[in-house]
């Protein structure tokens, strides 16, 4: 049988991008459907057919799709759906992304606490408190540890709740006291954490993992980091996604998008679990493209930036980045380096070349 | 000799080598390009063509349900008498994918092969 050599799924993609926002005329949307038949054929076992599909996805939503064409690749991508507790178990405890990264930051919080007999811990979106039970395990048996006080910032009531009930189930040989928030971080006024702050003493670490690029506004991120620098932390970890999805220009922003998640794909590849699992991650993740390419400006919510720029509001607000980090992983595998990256001071997860995810490490100098 | 024509294609026949040419250009609405099969259909049920070249060089994609359409009216064309079809690759990336999964579609039986330019078709077309 002969064959002749077909385009790469990204050459084509960049071509049918290109026609963003209005130039998708029964022409262009045909190259849609002929490109999304030819990615959902095979696209079980191809990640970048899987990864291409995922973007479609997101730009039918913008234009509308062939009415004639017997493919929707909601019904098609629904088979690979998993239940979203399971993804989640996944992410935190198999996705080295996050179970690494967090592992990082808190060895290096326990590092900075060790030796005080108290403790605060701010966590900005604190979710179900996943990394912060992680924490005060880690930190369970810390010779003269008497007190960790949790303040845990979050939108999601619901979530509040467990981590409430998990910090209370917890088994430790140290007090724990929580204060839990449900607020959006760009609308809390930072000065109602003053009654809690005047009652406890030791070192306040703050921290956000995945949470800051959810503050819609440039003008509201810098505000936020502003008011943490107000509470003069000893340390302000951030861990955030290395991309530019805050850029305006489409084109770039879909390159930008496409160069992230398709490095991440090419690591859940190499994940040793079934393909239900996998499909249903880069699915999961197929939500976030959804919103950076097919979400409009202002109701977008997945909006990365690069570090340097977190690293820029750093210094603005008045911080300086510090080396302080413990237990920096020698070799996590799945293609996966973490080094320390000089220009800004924190430490880089990458695959090849591209650095999908970084932590940075604050200080107040004063 | 030209025997059909319509603002997406020129289907012209060579009576000497037996010889359909199918010379699409551009965008083609379903209706045109339905339209366009099933002339060349008509044509090869009723004349002694053995060789079919379709020149996609520059044709703009087909939709997955047409492409499936042509797909489904290749046996007619084999067993009407055609002995081979000779496919001149399209420039447009987005159409090649398409011709990709028309492809697919109908099986690339080996009597069908698919060239970048014209010459190197017919060259392979005269050895069946």
């Amino acid at each position: 049988m002969q064959t002749f050599p077909l385009p790469s799924v990204y050459e084509a993609l960049l071509l049918v991008m290109q026609n963003y926002p209005d130039n998708f005329n029964e022409e262009k949307k045909l190259e849609v459907e002929a490109l999304l038949d030819h990615c959902i054929r095979g696209l079980e076992s191809s990640s970048e057919k899987f990864l291409a599909t995922l973007f479609i996805k997101a730009i039918r939503k913008h234009i509308g799709s062939s009415t004639s064409f017997e493919h929707d690749e909601n019904i098609y991508l629904r088979k690979f759906e998993v239940s979203q507790i399971e993804l989640f178990n996944f992410l935190i405890n198999e996705f080295p992304f996050v179970r690494d990264a967090q592992k990082l930051v808190n060895s290096s919080i326990v590092s900075l606490i060790r030796g005080h007999e108290e403790a605060v811990i701010m966590d900005i979106g604190i979710g179900q408190g996943v990394q912060m039970l992680n924490l005060l395990k880690m930190l369970d048996g810390t010779e003269g540890l008497r007190k960790i006080t949790m303040i845990g910032i979050e939108p999601f009531g619901d979530a509040l709740k467990v981590a409430k009930e998990k910090f209370s189930e917890a088994d430790l040989s140290f007090k724990v006291e929580f204060y839990p928030i449900c607020e959006f971080i760009e609308a809390f006024d930072f000065s109602g954490l003053k009654p809690i702050l005047s009652k406890t003493s030791g070192p306040l670490i703050v921290n956000e993992s995945l949470a800051l690029h959810h503050v819609p506004r440039l003008i509201d991120r810098h505000k936020v980091i502003q008011c943490v620098r107000a509470l003069k932390p000893k340390a302000f970890f951030l861990t955030e996604p290395n991309t530019d999805h805050f850029e305006p220009d489409f084109y770039k922003r879909f390159q930008n998008c496409y160069n992230h998640y398709f490095h991440i794909f090419q690591v859940i590849d190499t994940i040793p679990s079934d393909y239900r699992v996998k499909d249903g991650l880069k699915l999961f993740f197929g939500r976030e493209i959804d919103d950076v390419i097919g979400g409009g400006d202002h109701d977008r919510s997945e909006k990365h930036e690069p570090a340097f720029r977190w690293v820029e509001k750093l210094l603005v607000a008045g911080f300086v980045m510090v080396d302080r980090f413990t237990g920096l992983p020698e070799d996590i595998g799945h293609g996966i380096e973490v080094v320390f990256n000089p220009i800004t001071g924190g430490v880089d997860f990458k695959v090849k070349k591209e650095t999908v995810l970084s932590i940075l490490q604050a200080a107040c100098v004063n | 000799m030209q025997v059909f024509t319509s603002p997406i294609i020129s289907l012209d026949y060579d009576s000497v080598k037996k010889v359909l040419y199918q010379n699409w250009d551009g965008f083609a609405t379903s209706i045109q390009f339905r339209e366009a099969i099933d002339k060349t259909v008509d044509f090869v049920k009723q004349n002694p063509v053995l060789y079919i070249v379709s020149n996609t060089t520059t044709q703009r994609p087909v939709g997955p349900e047409d492409g499936k359409y042509a797909a489904s009216k290749m046996p007619v064309l084999f067993s009407s008498g055609v002995k081979a079809m000779a496919f001149v690759l399209p420039k447009n990336v987005l159409t090649k994918l398409a011709l990709g999964n028309f492809a697919k579609e109908q099986g690339m039986p080996s009597n069908v092969r698919y060239f970048d330019d014209l010459q190197e078709a017919e060259d392979w077309l005269f050895t069946f």
